[in-house]
């Protein structure tokens, strides 16, 4: 059984977001502006976005490049960041780099990019790349760096070689601060997509989006920003659930959930 | 140092450490964080499964296996530690104030449990302690050491019967003398370091 507590925490995520469209609903009778449609009728317009093959289409495009580039940047990144946090030596040599370019915007490189690779996927990719590689890398470089001394030392004590310690205890110590990197990196994932596609209009969410905008079509923009919105909320929920089976080990006892799962 | 006419240079499989924080790994239940040094020698999961469940019921820990550290107390965690090192048959435990963190009388249990496992294995135990009463109940030999630079002040050879009763070795004299010898021999170490 439920208690009436739980029946409103559990409810309380689904009346926060009947409230912000409750809001933007009043904003926008109040306001009445062309430019600013009301909730319903940019909720009105999602079913024929995601009922037209285009729209469709182009909206896979883009969560395939993110895929992509959230895989590729993962698997780079937890690598670099474990050697970086257990070794003077690698730290001192990327340190400098990461540095410089984590103040950047990603998205500020993609004329850059595209000078050099087009348009096309690998451009996209490669700014999503770069968004997910950070906060993954700084992550893991940080959890790395807290690993207990003595749990590695139990470890040798067993006949673990360094490059075992490094799997078989660094990476699963370390695992809980390098999925928090990740879940940072997803949504930024999510986020660079976007900006990519904004700055090389071709295909894709963002292309939908900047192109009804362009026409003057609010419903479509709105609609648009409603659907990015719930991937990333779905994405992000979905991340969770699975953080929470991998780590569970970790988890404190009494735990405030900062997600949708 | 030498272990069996070998010098020593850093951690290896023949000599157990237990710390004093226990240093077990969180993502392991306990019987995974028992096992582990056994399967990493590539013992069969099923041996290694067999001998780490015998250990865990030597440590009291029965019901346990299928618990994550966090969910354990300070003097549990500490008797997995110990089964964990015992489970990969190191030549030497090495242990580091192991029972330093825990109250007296978990500390008390698990001196006598550590007692009971000597007289099964029989292994050599370098123990590391600030407890005088701790060192002499345990020890066949207590090494007195100076405060810093950290060397070797005296040797003191313990005779005292075994099996050790904690009862019976309290009301000794011998085992009296034993204590208020070596608290003198510490007290002098800290005078001399107290003069200019």
């Amino acid at each position: 059984m439920m208690s009436g507590r739980d029946v409103v925490s559990r409810a309380a995520p689904l009346l926060a977001c009947l409230g912000l469209l409750g809001l933007w609903e009043i904003a926008a009778l109040v306001l009445s502006t062309d430019s600013f449609p009301t909730a319903w009728v940019a909720i009105r317009a999602i079913p024929s976005i995601l009922g037209d093959k285009e729209s469709l289409i182009n909206i896979l495009d883009s969560l395939r490049r993110m895929a992509i580039g959230f895989a590729v940047g993962v698997i780079v990144s937890i690598p670099l960041g474990l050697m970086m946090g257990r070794s003077r030596l690698v730290a001192s040599f990327f340190n400098p780099l990461l540095m410089v370019t984590y103040p950047v915007p990603k998205a500020a490189l993609m004329p850059i990019i595209m000078l050099w690779l087009g348009v096309g996927d690998l451009a996209k990719t490669l700014v999503i790349f770069l968004g997910v590689s950070l906060p993954v890398i700084y992550h893991s470089f940080q959890g790395a760096k807290a690993v207990e001394e003595k749990m590695l030392w139990s470890g040798a004590a067993m006949g673990l070689s360094a490059a075992q310690r490094m799997i078989r205890i660094v990476l699963p110590a370390a695992l809980p601060e390098i999925l928090t990197g990740c879940r940072t990196g997803l949504v930024l994932a999510l986020i660079t997509m976007v900006t990519s596609e904004m700055i090389a209009r071709q295909s894709g969410a963002g292309n939908i989006l900047f192109n009804s905008l362009d026409m003057g079509q609010y419903d479509t923009v709105y609609a648009m920003i409603i659907i990015i919105g719930a991937m990333g909320i779905g994405l992000d929920a979905a991340f969770e659930n699975l953080r929470g089976k991998l780590v569970k080990w970790s988890e404190p006892s009494f735990e405030i959930p900062l997600s949708f799962a | 140092m030498r272990v069996k006419g070998a010098v020593v240079t850093g951690p290896g499989p023949d000599r157990g450490p237990v710390f004093q924080e226990f240093a077990l790994f969180p993502w392991k239940t306990v019987l995974g964080n028992v096992t582990y040094g056994l399967i990493e020698q590539g013992a069969p999961r099923k041996i290694a499964e067999d001998r780490a469940r015998a250990l865990i019921e030597m440590v009291h820990l029965k019901g346990y296996e299928n618990f994550y550290p966090k969910e354990l107390s300070g003097g549990m965690k500490q008797r997995v530690a110990l089964a964990r090192t015992l489970a990969y048959h190191p030549a030497v435990l090495l242990m580091d104030e192991p029972f330093g963190a825990l109250d007296a009388h978990t500390r008390t249990r698990l001196q006598n449990d550590l007692l009971n496992i000597w007289e099964r294995d029989r292994k050599t135990v370098l123990f590391v302690t600030h407890s005088v009463d701790e060192a002499v109940f345990l020890s066949d030999r207590v090494v007195v050491m100076t405060r810093s630079p950290g060397r070797i002040k005296e040797v003191v050879e313990i005779d005292l019967p075994r099996p050790r009763r904690r009862s019976e070795l309290l009301l000794d004299p011998r085992y009296q003398k034993y204590v208020v010898e070596i608290e003198r021999m510490i007290d002098d170490t800290s005078e001399e370091q107290l003069r200019p």
